[in-house]
């Protein structure tokens, strides 16, 4: 851990940047967590967790990745990725520890299992105690639960069907509703 | 019972036999069409074909109802989430899961799993066992092999031939329960004293088992 006394909203502004981030939006510059850096470990590097992982290497955090595929870690990160770079299994707590979770104030996994996500978000937070823990799950009947159970999870297909119902039908009907006034 | 079987592979296709024998009900989930279909022709109408760990799935099964599920695929996060869901939100009594990997046990555990079965540990258990030199024998476990029952003789020479119980360097969590002397068994006291060719009956936490076996047979 980098900061024993880092502010409580750092690690929740974190995952606001993700979410926008997912949503397609740009992080403002005062939203870039106060100057603090944090220790992050993304798991599954596929095109979600390479654009983050580039992202939060170039902002100055430090990153470990980790995916079961050596090919994904050399495609998909910039060549310019400072960060830490990790092949193996991440439900397998070796590979976690050697990841340096016991010292992380992160961890975000964005594997293509919904399941494996939510094995190693609660390996993560309740092995190892990990402040912050997100996991992306695409049933959102299985995010909902896990949230009950305490797992914080990116419901990944609620968010982009609502964006296009508020977005994209939101300005088509305001639109329409221009025009038939007219 | 009801009981629900999660992945209709080896293991869950023998257990679905064996269930169906014992007269319980039993129906299986298996995700793979063909698979699934081949089941049904062997088993009969038994076989469900949908994916565990949808919510769908489960309520279509009546998860509600079920006195146990349990989680037998090869993939242990499919059988930790099937089990969770199973627990938590169809409020199932009794939730087992298959353990792949023996380590994901202890993670098993303190995720609220009741019950993990992992056949590479009970395999590697009964070659450690084989490989002891036969003085201390493990007889059963119990509560998920946490404390076993172990029967060990003292031999001619054992540094606890001729000294009384209380005497013996026991590991803590360990009893001796039953002495077998020329035939006979006998509940022992703290000041009984064991002879050769006493057979000892011992109930162990099964960490300690080696303590023990040190104790009654020396280190050697």
């Amino acid at each position: 851990m980098l900061q024993a006394n880092r502010p409580q909203e750092t690690s929740l502004e974190l995952v606001a940047g993700a979410v926008r981030l997912l949503r397609g939006a740009s992080i403002p510059e005062k939203h870039r967590y106060g100057g603090v850096t944090m220790k992050v470990i993304i798991v599954g590097i596929g095109r979600v967790g390479s654009s983050l992982a580039n992202m939060l290497d170039r902002e100055g955090h430090q990153v470990t990745v980790v995916d079961r595929d050596a090919l994904a870690l050399q495609r998909r990160l910039s060549p310019d990725f400072s960060g830490t770079k990790l092949v193996g299994n991440a439900m397998d707590q070796d590979v976690l520890e050697r990841a340096g979770i016991r010292q992380a104030d992160v961890l975000l996994t964005i594997t293509e299992g919904d399941n494996r996500n939510i094995m190693i978000a609660q390996i993560a937070k309740v092995v190892f105690g990990v402040p912050k823990v997100m996991a992306r799950i695409v049933d959102p009947l299985r995010a909902q639960a896990y949230r009950e159970l305490g797992i914080e999870s990116i419901d990944q297909t609620t968010l982009v069907s609502e964006h296009m119902r508020r977005v994209v039908l939101g300005e088509t009907a305001s639109e329409l509703a221009a025009q038939r006034e007219e | 019972m009801y009981i629900i079987v999660m992945g209709g592979g080896q293991v869950g296709y023998h257990l679905t036999r064996t269930l169906m024998q014992k007269e319980h009900e039993v129906l299986l989930v298996e995700k793979d069409p063909r698979r699934a279909a081949r089941i049904t022709k062997e088993l009969g109408p038994v076989v469900f074909e949908g994916d565990g760990c949808e919510f769908r799935t489960l309520q279509q099964v009546g998860t509600n109802r079920a006195d146990v599920v349990a989680a037998v695929t090869g993939d242990d996060e499919d059988n930790l989430v099937m089990c969770q869901i199973s627990k938590r939100k169809f409020g199932v009594p009794r939730t087992i899961a298959r353990v792949n990997d023996p380590r994901n046990e202890e993670i098993f555990r303190r995720l609220g799993i009741d019950e993990t079965v992992s056949s590479t540990k009970v395999i590697d258990d009964l070659i450690e066992q084989e490989m002891e030199t036969g003085d201390v024998i493990p007889l059963a476990a119990l509560r998920r092999g946490d404390l076993e029952i172990v029967e060990a003789s003292i031999r001619q020479g054992s540094p606890a031939a001729n000294v009384a119980i209380k005497d013996l360097p026991l590991p803590e969590e360990s009893l001796i329960s039953c002495i077998i002397r020329d035939g006979k068994a006998m509940i022992p006291q703290g000041d009984t004293v064991l002879h050769d060719d006493d057979v000892v009956i011992a109930l162990v936490r099964a960490n300690q088992a080696a303590a023990l076996q040190a104790a009654l047979r020396g280190t050697a």
